[in-house]
């Protein structure tokens, strides 16, 4: 067959005057194809039925063409910006025609910098422990966060939260072999008194809900203080033993608050009087110096009947060498021991002004031991307390400190040979 | 109005309407193609509605038809028709009886028009892709020559080779098919 018989054939079956030759065969099969022309017709149901689904198909697809071209948009969008940052450069670098955006992009992003290198150090230094190198920062942060925290009950948390943060830098410092700062210890104190504080601002059900938390998380405290114990060396025990004293103290300032919060109120207001308040800062002893705890919280409200007893915010060193941890009276009371008070301490029955003065204290006397010393009175003076000298004394501070704060249980210094501050109730 | 230089972007937009319009427009021919070529209306208005599917599809992977849609559609309804061949392998040609069962009560030139129909219907069916698509476009849909190559992709010279090819091929079936025929009877 060749290209010529092709077109010869088409010529034929086109023009049916044309003589088919040799090729009429071929058209008759032309022909008979045509019995195939015939279709049935198409159900016009079925052709709008099949109308309406291609439809609802296309419209599928579109739907989905749109959602795919907003996905599309937004990609590029995420794509064209290190075009832009480039561009800026090339522009920069190409025809010197914008120093000025130049510039300012570079200042954005050494600004950028800072602030995210700032915020990594922050986060760094929140995890630092005392003694390193991003520690100062790590409290100056905490300052800085409690000087913007006005609310009480926000306060009382934040103080919480860092009270919490003390204890486990001391707990980790223990069990790492190494002796917490006593300053560590100090703001712990100070936080667990901070968070009290504030707390007592809060009306009943709030302060109640803070209180709570507090006991709580002072609970969890004494117990990873326990377990700490358990592990750290017998050179950070004694640091322990002050945090576990200080968290128990805390402790009963929030059972005197959950069960008589007007008892604890009044008590708050009283420790936070100017003449009372403890310094934040205020000077520790030196751990193995103190054998018993010596927390500066205020001290809780004696219980019902006992008589308040003045004693001095200031303690003259003593003007004798101490003596030896083993004139230690064996009944020293613990803080654990004192019962929580019911309602706040009557005032003092003396005023101020009969506050002895240290030139009516007579001298010290060494064999004075605390258990033979007489409960003093605000109207007398400390006659048997040979080495406490009172300079002065706040009228309604039930219980002394030798850091300025009373205790609420007070235990004799082994470092005086007697105290002022003898607990009637266990003692006597 | 369907106009080819308007209508393809409104289709690659998937507009309601266009598609509508070649829906209206390409429907009944497809059909007709396809029953032709299988001579069953319901393999017929499956390969139809296949084909507008595909169309779909393409539109929307962005291998849609760019300039000749009405040869994109045979073309596909064709391939969509050899898929069905090929699945459905060649029957034996319609026997007397049951061409006069399937034309119940009508006479018997009417039985004789059904078996003269399936016998080309068969014949059809050994031809190549190509043959059989140019006999069917052209003398059974009415292209012409450029027409059929458009939808081929062919020039006209190899459509009106394929023609050629294809009648010889088919007459020397149907005397095939004559004498086996006359033989059985």
């Amino acid at each position: 067959m060749s290209q010529k018989s092709a077109d010869h054939l088409d010529e034929i079956l086109d023009n049916r005057h044309i003589d088919p030759g040799s090729l009429a065969p071929l058209r008759d099969v032309a022909d008979q194809i045509g019995l195939l022309r015939e279709v049935p017709p198409q159900s016009p149901d079925k052709v709008a039925a099949g109308r309406q689904a291609f439809l609802a198909q296309a419209a599928q697809f579109r739907r989905h063409k749109e959602a795919r071209a907003v996905s599309r948009a937004a990609k590029e969008d995420r794509a064209r910006w290190p075009r832009w940052l480039s561009g800026l450069f090339a522009q920069g670098r190409k025809k010197k025609a914008s120093p000025v955006l130049a510039k300012a992009f570079l200042g954005i992003m050494i600004l950028l910098l800072l602030v995210g290198g700032l915020a990594v150090t922050a986060t760094t230094a929140d995890a630092a422990l005392p003694g390193s190198a991003l520690y100062p920062i790590d409290l100056a942060l905490e300052n800085a966060r409690l000087a913007l925290t006005a609310d009480p009950q926000a306060r009382a948390e934040l103080t919480l939260a860092l009270a919490e943060e003390r204890l486990e830098e001391i707990t980790t410092l223990s069990v790492a072999g190494r002796v917490p700062p006593e300053t560590v210890l100090v703001r712990l104190e100070t936080h667990l008194q901070q968070s009290l504080d504030s707390a007592a601002q809060l009306p009943d059900a709030k302060m109640a809900g803070v209180l709570q938390t507090l006991k709580h998380s002072v609970e969890a405290q004494k117990q990873a203080t326990a377990q700490a114990m358990l592990n750290a060396p017998e050179q950070a025990q004694e640091a322990l033993n002050l945090a576990t004293d200080v968290l128990a103290l805390a402790h009963r300032w929030a059972e005197l608050g959950l069960t008589d919060p007007s008892a604890f109120r009044e008590a708050k207001e009283r420790s936070l009087r100017p003449t009372q308040v403890p310094a934040p800062t205020m000077p520790a002893l030196p751990p193995t110096a103190l054998p018993t705890p010596a927390p500066t919280l205020p001290a809780l409200p004696p219980t019902e009947g006992s008589v308040p007893v003045p004693t001095p915010t200031l303690v003259p060193a003593p003007t004798q060498p101490a003596p030896p941890p083993t004139a230690l009276p064996t009944s020293v009371p613990t803080p654990t021991l004192v019962p929580a008070p019911t309602r706040p301490a009557p005032p003092p029955t003396a005023p101020p002004t009969s506050v002895p003065t240290p030139t009516s204290v007579p001298p010290p006397s060494p064999t004075n031991l605390p258990s033979q010393t007489p409960l003093p009175t605000p109207t007398e003076a400390p006659s048997q307390t040979p080495r406490s000298t009172p300079t002065e004394l706040p009228p309604q501070t039930p219980l002394p400190s030798p850091t300025g704060v009373s205790p609420p249980t007070p235990t004799p210094d082994p470092n005086h040979s007697a105290t002022t501050t003898t607990n009637p109730t266990i003692n006597g | 109005m369907l106009n080819k230089h308007n209508i393809l972007p409104r289709l690659w937009a998937l507009d309601e309407e266009a598609l509508g319009l070649v829906y209206d427009r390409f429907q009944p021919k497809l059909y007709r193609y396809a029953y032709r070529l299988l001579g069953n209306v319901e393999m017929a208005e499956d390969v139809v509605a296949e084909t507008f599917l595909r169309l779909l599809q393409a539109l929307h992977r962005n291998r849609g038809p760019k300039q000749h849609l009405q040869a994109w559609l045979y073309r596909v309804a064709h391939n969509l028709i050899v898929d069905r061949y090929r699945r459905r392998p060649a029957q034996e040609p319609l026997s007397l009886e049951q061409a006069t069962l399937r034309g119940t009560n009508a006479p018997a030139k009417e039985v004789e028009h059904i078996l003269a129909q399936d016998q080309i219907r068969q014949a059809l069916r050994e031809l190549t892709p190509d043959q059989r698509q140019v006999i069917v476009l052209k003398f059974l849909e009415g292209f012409k020559n450029q027409e059929v190559a458009t939808i081929l992709d062919k020039t006209v010279g190899a459509v009106k080779s394929l023609q050629y090819r294809a009648l010889a091929s088919l007459q020397r079936v149907l005397e095939t098919s004559s004498a086996r025929s006359e033989e059985s009877s």
